[in-house]
């Protein structure tokens, strides 16, 4: 007994406080640290798996974007292509139907003078048969003319 | 429910009758002389100044010290078991008994980190500790383990914090923890701090006390009154006991990492 009131002893408060601190200590190793170590392993783990789906992930950002890109560009090649070869294609067309209007304007011009020589022939023929007929007539008006006389 | 009752008809008119009589034969068998008073009752758990036991041999002690040596062997025992046979086998989906380990671990951490953001890895230890021991400490009454006291009387181990002087220490111990941290964290102004805080040592302590005295006391107190000692103490104490287990742990751990937090706060430059 002591002369504290409340059955307080200094020896037992002490007896208690031995008694914590063993076990306080020995929770701390046998169980409080372990578990420690363990979740902290674990969410060590999980943030690895995080950062390599998170690295992952960029890798395959990067590659969407870098294909992404290269569709872009052959896309892009492709428009160009198409452009030139619908230019190429009107130029062609151009030059085609330039050529045709030559060829059918030249045509039209050997046309119009072959009518012109077939028209000056006719002409030139005609005329002889003219003067023949001319011919004729006048010296059948002069056998006639003679035959009256 | 009513197949039963008609299936076992007989036992259970033979249950019924025999409550009836034992009832009965409780009301009228009178009190034996020589019984301890209530307010001996009374007194002898608030001072457990009567019945004290030998420790080893080499002092008198209360049986609250033999009550936290004994909860305090059972735990390291429980503990090393679990670390021998139990965390090995941890696995990254934890099962049932890794959950509660985890769960309860992962508790106290995160009431030392929140608490304490900037100085926890030692308080993290010092509230586990002092939860799981308030906790199981103050449930260990419930098994009713008897010790042979000095005098010859067998009694009851009590919960180590029923004992005014485990209460106590306690009390102090997580006091000077909190200085501590103070100290570790502010160095010579920590100890201002904490100095300005020594009501805790009291409020700590008394709280402590008086939660489990009260529950013990309200629960003698049922006992000694005959109309209400037939079940109703079991309830009572069962009752009073587990909320006392996991409200004192609670308000004990949190108290203490709210105040070792605050001590401990490094000084914010202006």
């Amino acid at each position: 007994m002591s002369g504290l009131p409340l059955n307080i002893e200094i020896q037992q408060i002490f007896l208690h406080m031995l008694n914590f601190v063993i076990l306080a200590g020995g929770l701390y190793f046998l169980l409080y640290k372990p578990v420690c170590a363990f979740i902290n392993k674990r969410t060590e783990y999980f943030a690895n798996l995080e950062n390599e789906a998170l690295n992952k992930k960029t890798e395959a950002d990067s590659m969407l974007t870098e294909y992404q890109n290269k569709i872009k560009a052959v896309e892009e090649e492709l428009k160009a292509i198409k452009a030139k070869a619908s230019h190429d294609a009107d130029e062609i067309i151009r030059q085609s139907r330039e050529e045709a209007e030559e060829q059918g304007h030249r045509i039209i011009m050997d046309a119009q003078a072959e009518a012109e020589r077939t028209k000056d022939k006719i002409i030139k023929g005609e005329e002889r048969d003219i003067i023949k007929l001319v011919l004729a007539a006048e010296k059948k008006l002069h056998h006639y003319s003679e035959d009256e006389k | 429910m009513k197949m039963f009752v008609k299936e076992h008809k007989k036992a259970v008119t033979i249950w019924i009758g025999l409550m009836i009589v034992f009832l009965i034969a409780s009301f009228l068998t009178g009190t034996a002389d020589g019984h301890e008073s209530l307010r001996n009752a009374m007194r002898d758990a608030v001072l457990h100044e009567d019945n004290r036991i030998s420790l080893f041999g080499i002092m008198s002690v209360n049986p609250a010290v033999i009550s936290a040596y004994t909860v305090t062997a059972v735990m390291l025992i429980a503990a090393a078991l679990i670390r021998i046979f139990i965390i090995p086998k941890f696995t990254i989906v934890p099962g049932k008994a890794q959950l509660v380990l985890e769960t309860m671990v992962d508790y106290f951490r995160g009431l030392a980190e929140k608490s304490s953001p900037h100085r926890n890895k030692v308080l993290g230890a010092y509230v586990f500790a002092a939860g799981v021991y308030i906790c199981i400490s103050t449930l260990f009454e419930l098994f009713g383990f008897q010790a042979v006291c000095t005098n010859g009387t067998s009694i009851a181990l009590p919960a180590p914090f029923s004992d005014i002087n485990g209460a106590i220490a306690m009390g102090v111990m997580s006091y000077f923890f909190i200085m501590s941290g103070g100290i570790a964290g502010n160095g010579i102004k920590g100890v201002g701090l904490t100095l300005k805080e020594i009501s805790l040592v009291l409020s700590l302590s008394f709280r402590l006390f008086g939660a489990l005295l009260s529950g013990l006391l309200v629960t003698e107190l049922v006992y000694h009154t005959i109309y209400l000692s037939i079940v109703f103490p079991v309830l009572v104490g069962i009752m009073f006991t587990l909320m006392h287990a996991l409200i004192q742990a609670y308000v004990l751990t949190m108290l203490v990492a709210l105040f070792y937090g605050e001590v401990s706060e490094p000084p914010v430059a202006k």
